[in-house]
């Protein structure tokens, strides 16, 4: 089921426009009738759904939309999603790094090529990194032409993206007909930045920490450079968790550190039944509400 | 008196307002108001800023107090 697996997974979390509006960016390849996001409501109102992939000549296509019409294969829903897709479009003619149509600003849209890229291209990338996310295999790169935090790409290669599957004998055909080692351009906005970690907190919830907050905290708190696994502690097993006065959806979540004889303080933001990090500190008390 | 840097930092998305005093140092904040949390360096207990959460849902009729340093110029 590793074929499944990659291509049905949420890869990651990230946000446009602005680091905490939320959207889950899904990659998918080949198969009509699997969807890729992960269905759901955002807190904000949009979260990008796919509703069709397909492919088309040599390269492939995944359909997606900022929830207004979800789960869609077939049908008006479909069609729907193509009108929007195509409203879309008109804004992805201002990337000039895939080929026009392949990017689509407003939902996020991942588009998967089945084209191999000239070395030239990769030569460009001036960072990267890999790392497996409980789903796939994950490669993040950025670009030397323009800033770190500008523009990213995200290349996906699967050494072996074949795998034979029983329970759905005509996706095993079509899988069987794809390439050997192709390569997979993602396509992410500058905000899109891999996460410091992500883990489940006490509660079950995905709890996450990104890296412009992680550099934020530590250029604040000295004190917290070498304290990431005390803040991951807090989070999984915190001595209490306390709400905020002002806004039900943050919660400070206490450990106390008997050496240092004070609670790390970790502030989070609950989102789309997950949640981010906001800050995190030292502090001697805790205020009883 | 020495003078200091004052950085302001609202984070927008979590609604929150961070200020800064003065060169960033080992700091515990502890909580004066409800979602206003106050930081004094561990080792000599300067003021070293606050941490206001929430700060647009905290009405307008909340006043928050802090105690910002002011250095005359000569």
């Amino acid at each position: 089921m590793v074929l499944q697996r990659l291509f049905n997974a949420t890869i990651w979390h990230f946000s446009r426009q602005s680091e905490t509006r939320s959207f889950w960016l899904g990659l998918g390849i080949g198969y009509s009738t699997l969807p890729i996001c992960r269905p759901g409501a955002d807190g904000d109102g949009v979260l990008a759904t796919v509703v069709d992939s397909h492919y088309s000549g040599r390269r492939a296509r995944v359909a997606t939309t900022c929830g207004r019409v979800r789960n869609s294969t077939n049908g008006a829903g479909a069609a729907a999603c193509a009108r929007l897709h195509r409203a879309h479009h008109a804004h992805a003619r201002e990337t000039a790094h895939m080929p026009q149509g392949d990017v689509c600003h407003l939902c996020s849209l991942v588009i998967s090529c089945r084209i191999r890229l000239p070395n030239s291209v990769f030569a460009a990338y001036e960072t990267s990194r890999w790392r497996f996310d409980g789903f796939g295999l994950l490669l993040q790169h950025s670009v030397c032409s323009e800033p770190v935090e500008y523009r990213y790409f995200t290349t996906l290669s699967l050494a072996a993206p074949v795998v034979t599957t029983t329970d759905n004998p005509q996706r095993d055909a079509f899988a069987s007909a794809l390439p050997k080692n192709p390569i997979y351009i993602l396509w992410a906005p500058s905000f899109c930045m891999l996460p410091v970690f992500q883990i489940k907190d006490t509660t079950g919830r995905l709890i996450r920490l990104s890296e412009k907050r992680w550099k934020h905290i530590t250029s604040k708190h000295p004190e917290l450079a070498h304290a990431l696994d005390d803040i991951q502690l807090a989070l999984t097993t915190p001595t209490f968790i306390a709400p905020h006065r002002f806004d039900a959806s943050k919660r400070n979540y206490y450990r106390f550190d008997r050496v240092k004889r004070r609670y790390l303080l970790v502030a989070v933001r609950y989102i789309n039944g997950a949640g981010y990090v906001i800050t995190a500190f030292y502090t001697r008390n805790y205020r009883r509400r | 008196m020495k003078s200091q840097n004052v950085e302001f930092s609202y984070d927008a998305e979590a609604d929150m307002l961070e200020v800064f005093i003065g060169e960033p140092v080992p700091s515990v904040f502890d909580e004066i108001e409800d979602d206003v949390f106050e930081g004094h360096a561990e080792e000599t207990g300067v003021l070293t800023g606050y941490k206001i959460f929430n700060l647009t849902q905290r009405g307008t009729a909340r006043n928050i107090k802090m105690a910002l340093p002011i250095v005359e110029k000569e």
